[in-house]
């Protein structure tokens, strides 16, 4: 990754003494710069997880920012099990590797393995920052790879934890994603979404394309920092008085901080943030950028610098204006207590005398019934970015069971969350695996939250039953747990 | 046994001819002009309408219907079908758990001549019953026959929190027809009370086992409604389970989850105890207990004991099997998980912030967070809640009325948890904490994450409160059941 991060570094600085281009040679450049890739895509089937879904085949975007590396939405490669790209004016497909990709950036770079090709893909610079009004080109690849070209305009820009966006007006959009906006000869700007009926755009931001573009610079990508934060606005009267502000102080109250994440133990719950280094924050939990206008306070603590860095913050403690400083922090998906829908692996599962397994994700809990146990377990998604319990890191529960005759009278036991297994607390899927090691006597004993009803298993019994079940529901492996081939 | 049951069904259908004559002299058409509260704006009731019904004479002075026809009502008319005078009536007793009730005449003339109608035997099942009413709101009496299809447990939809032994008949029970006697020769063997729309001639009739509970109910002046044993098991269908609790192979029963707070076998019944028998008759492995070679629910036992009688359960403890005397109540929560009738609702409208009591009334008048407030009445009614036994109902802030001072809130369907760092025991302890709060500001905090505490200033309120009252056109801004202790 340090070789990555160098080219793109070099690059990078080549483009900048190069200058404005001038429009004759655009072109030829869109034409060595732009791709089209074509990605087929398998995920694996959310109820039964042992087996891969079917593959879909998608056609996007991207543009070459390094010698043979394209950058393309992140949403453009999830799941992918193969990737080609091709070049303009040729419907020819080369091969390409994942090279890094951050769902949280919206981001992958994708690496050109044919030699070829390599070299004649050239890297289109990367241009400044664009504002509400500004008009330019969105050029991409159409259908036959032939270059098109569309005109935008940018009529709001809209910042989320992590990412600056654009929204944009524009006509002639084909739809689609990875199309590059240019002004001036450089790209301003990468689409990941459009909406051709309404004519309308959104782009992310050269911002925030350059800001992961640099951090491959030192060979070690850090990431965007992340963490739980939860602020109030205070705009209501009632809380402004609770907070003791007066009518000329503007700031939002800490609710909760996450444990070991960003800000805590620095910052207080109760604290009153007023500003984030140096921008002042409003009674919404918004600041005022220098290009864009107001936009929310979050982007300066998570989308502008990087994990490891430091943020200085000013809040009101007891009423008091305190100065604080604090380190920006890496996400850690995985302590979430409903952490994402697994992307590019397979989920972690169990089959256990019938009892289908899983842990909770942010999908799974989507798409829960409106069952009571389907309902208990939605609600978990309140707590998807807040602190696991103590006493849980994850909900592990039993999903369904797959009728055999060792499991008769447990057949409506649906949505259970586990609560022991063997007498050992359930936190991780794992610890089900571990728990099985050591029957209670001779058996094998789940018992449940909400008093749902015990299950009990001959322990010797166990590896006939799976047998059995695999054979019967035609299920190729009955467990997946992270370190399992 | 069922050879000899059947003869006599025979015989019954053979003579099951009902006397129009005499009905005419028996069954009533009621008129009910009926008003629901709205639970949502409790001050207020709905728009009051007219809706018919049947009933019948069951003597002393006392006609029978469902307690669906006559729920809510404002104003009771009677007309027999031999006269053409509608007579005015009132409501002596209601028992909405087994959608019963007995209204009355006062004018004397009414009574003369009418027939009276005696209440019969369980039908058995392919007898043919007939389903006299008036259907459709028809002026002359309209009877349909039928055959007993199926005889279970089923839920009485006029409350959804109650199930009792049902009859199913396959025929048509319409609007109307509700109240009106299922007689099979003479005898009145079943009260019409609900039909299914999925399914065409299929209707339900309240058997007499129920119309007796309620007849011997009301026998002291007051109707005191059914008892209930309150606990939650789990079957002892699988064998391995039976195994593992160290049951002989031979006994059966079912074993026990949870006893329901406030519930009649608190203090009798623990978890992990098997209830084999339920007054000396077998408890299946389903749940299930065979009268008269039908299979039917365990509960059927308590269904039919008064409040203040007692049951009889074979347990096994620790091994050993005993028999315990279990005293019936009716279950004494007070969170209504039942839809009520006849009840004016509870509020207190402080500062434009409407707070309720939660129930399954106020619950299905939601559009919005209606599975989640269910999943609070479940958590509720099997006291996983928080605070368990100690929170008797959750109070719910339901709706904010628009006033300068209540600017910017987003509450909707809030659980409040505490009131100045109280949690209220009910809703009576919540006003009186509101009310008796000795600072400035009250701080009324609510349960999930990031939903800011309301931070109430008294000396506002009293500036504001009478104001928004007369805006929203509110006359008391109170309406409490109970006083707090």
């Amino acid at each position: 990754m340090r070789a990555l991060g160098l080219v793109i570094c070099s690059v990078c600085c080549l483009c900048f003494l190069s200058g404005v281009s001038s429009a004759d040679d655009l072109m030829p450049r869109l034409r060595a710069g732009l791709v089209k890739l074509r990605v087929n895509s398998q995920g694996y089937e959310q109820g039964q997880p042992w087996n891969r879904a079917a593959p879909t085949t998608s056609t996007s975007r991207g543009f070459v920012v390094g010698p043979g590396l394209i950058l393309t939405s992140a949403n453009n490669v999830r799941n992918h099990i193969l990737i080609e790209v091709s070049e303009a004016n040729s419907v020819r497909r080369y091969p390409a590797e994942l090279k890094h990709v951050d769902y949280r950036a919206g981001l992958a770079l994708v690496e050109i393995t044919d030699p070829e090709l390599r070299a004649r893909m050239k890297p289109l610079e990367l241009g400044d920052p664009v504002k509400l009004d500004d008009e330019f080109d969105i050029y991409q690849l159409g259908s036959d790879n032939m270059v098109e070209r569309a005109n935008a305009r940018v009529v709001r820009a809209n910042a989320s934890s992590t990412r600056l966006t654009l929204r944009l007006q524009a006509s002639g959009l084909a739809g689609g994603t990875g199309e590059i906006a240019v002004r001036d000869g450089k790209v301003v700007g990468l689409v990941t979404g459009t909406q051709a009926s309404k004519q309308q755009a959104t782009l992310l931001s050269i911002e925030s394309i350059r800001h992961y573009v640099k951090d491959h610079d030192d060979g070690k990508y850090a990431g965007l920092p992340g963490g739980t934060i939860w602020w109030q606005p205070l705009l209501r009267d009632d809380l402004r008085t609770y907070y003791g502000l007066n009518k000329d102080q503007h700031g939002v109250a800490i609710t909760r901080l996450g444990k070991d994440q960003t800000g805590h133990g620095v910052l207080m719950e109760g604290d009153v943030l007023t500003k984030i280094d140096g921008y002042d924050i409003d009674d919404e939990g918004r600041f005022t950028h220098e290009v864009h206008g107001r936009l929310s306070a979050r982007y300066l603590l998570f989308g502008v610098k990087y994990a490891g860095e430091t943020a200085k913050a000013t809040v009101l403690r007891k009423g008091n204006p305190v100065e604080v400083e604090f380190k920006l922090k890496a996400i850690v998906p995985e302590k979430r207590l409903v952490p994402p829908t697994p992307v590019d692996t397979r989920p972690e599962f169990m089959i256990v005398g019938g009892l289908v397994i899983f842990e909770l994700n942010i999908s799974l809990a989507k798409s829960m019934p409106r069952s009571p146990g389907g309902v208990v377990i939605r609600r978990y998604r309140e707590h998807a970015t807040w602190d696991p319990p103590v006493d849980r890191e994850r909900v592990v529960y039993v999903d369904r069971v797959e009728r055999h005759p060792s499991n008769k009278g447990y057949e409506t036991l649906t949505h259970a969350i586990i609560r022991t297994v063997n007498g050992k607390p359930i936190s991780r899927i794992a610890d089900v695996a571990e728990a099985l090691k050591t029957p209670q006597d001779k058996y094998h004993v789940f018992t449940f939250e909400l008093d749902e009803v015990d299950f009990v298993m001959h322990a010797a019994e166990t590896e006939k039953i799976n047998k059995a079940l695999a054979e019967r529901y035609n299920i190729p492996r009955l467990r997946y747990l992270k370190g399992d081939e | 046994m069922r050879t000899l049951a059947f003869l006599l069904c025979l015989a019954a259908a053979a003579s099951a001819g009902p006397d129009l004559q005499k009905l005419n002299a028996s069954i009533v058409k009621i008129f009910c002009y009926s008003q629901p509260e709205d639970y949502s704006r409790p001050w207020r009731s709905d728009q009051a309408f007219p809706s018919t019904g049947s009933g019948f004479f069951i003597g002393n002075r006392m006609i029978m219907t469902n307690g669906h026809v006559v729920g809510n009502e404002r104003q009771l008319m009677v007309k027999r079908a031999d006269r053409s005078k509608r007579y005015e009536a009132r409501m002596l007793f209601a028992g909405h758990d087994c959608d019963l009730a007995v209204i009355t005449v006062d004018d004397d003339s009414f009574w003369e001549g009418m027939e009276k109608m005696e209440i019969g035997a369980r039908p058995g099942l392919q007898s043919t019953v007939a389903c006299i009413g008036y259907p459709q709101g028809g002026e002359k009496l309209a009877i349909t026959e039928g055959v007993v299809s199926r005889i279970d447990m089923r839920n009485y939809v006029h409350t959804y929190g109650d199930s009792h032994l049902t009859i199913q008949i396959d025929a048509a029970i319409n609007p109307g027809n509700s109240g009106g006697p299922v007689v099979q020769g003479k005898k009145v063997v079943g009260v019409a009370f609900q039909g299914q729309r999925s399914s065409q001639a299929i209707g339900y009739m309240i058997p007499p086992s129920v119309i007796r509970h309620f007849l011997t109910d009301i026998k002291d002046g007051k109707y005191h409604g059914y008892p209930d044993l309150g606990i939650v098991f789990q079957p002892l269908e699988n064998p391995t389970l039976k195994e593992y609790l160290g049951l002989p192979k031979e006994a059966t029963g079912v074993v026990v989850l949870k006893p329901l707070p406030f519930s009649s076998v608190v203090g009798h019944v623990r978890r992990d105890d098997v209830i084999h028998a339920i007054d000396g008759i077998p408890v299946e492995d389903n749940g299930k207990i065979k009268i008269d070679g039908e299979e039917l629910d365990m509960a059927i036992v308590v269904e039919g004991k008064q409040v203040g009688e007692a049951v009889t359960l074979t347990i096994r403890r620790d091994g050993k099997v005993s028999e315990i005397e279990v005293p019936l109540k009716k279950w004494a929560a007070r969170m209504k998980v039942s839809l009520a009738y006849d009840e004016k609702p509870e509020y207190l409208v402080k500062g434009g912030y409407v707070f309720v009591p939660l129930s399954l009334n106020y619950v299905i008048r939601q559009r919005r967070g209606r599975e989640d407030l269910l999943y609070f009445l479940r958590q509720y009614y099997l006291s996983i809640y928080k605070d368990d036994e100690k929170r008797e109902q959750l109070v719910i802030l339901s709706r904010v009325l628009p006033h300068p001072t209540t600017r910017y809130r987003t509450y909707a369907n809030s659980i409040v948890s505490a009131v100045d760092g109280k949690p209220p025991r009910d809703f009576a302890e919540f006003v009186k904490l509101v009310e008796s709060a000795t600072g400035e500001l009250i701080k009324i905090d609510f349960e999930g994450v990031n939903v800011a505490p309301l931070i109430l200033d008294k000396k506002k309120l009293a500036a504001v409160n009478q104001k928004i009252l007369q805006r929203n056109g509110i006359v008391q801004d109170r309406h409490v059941e109970k006083e707090a202790g």
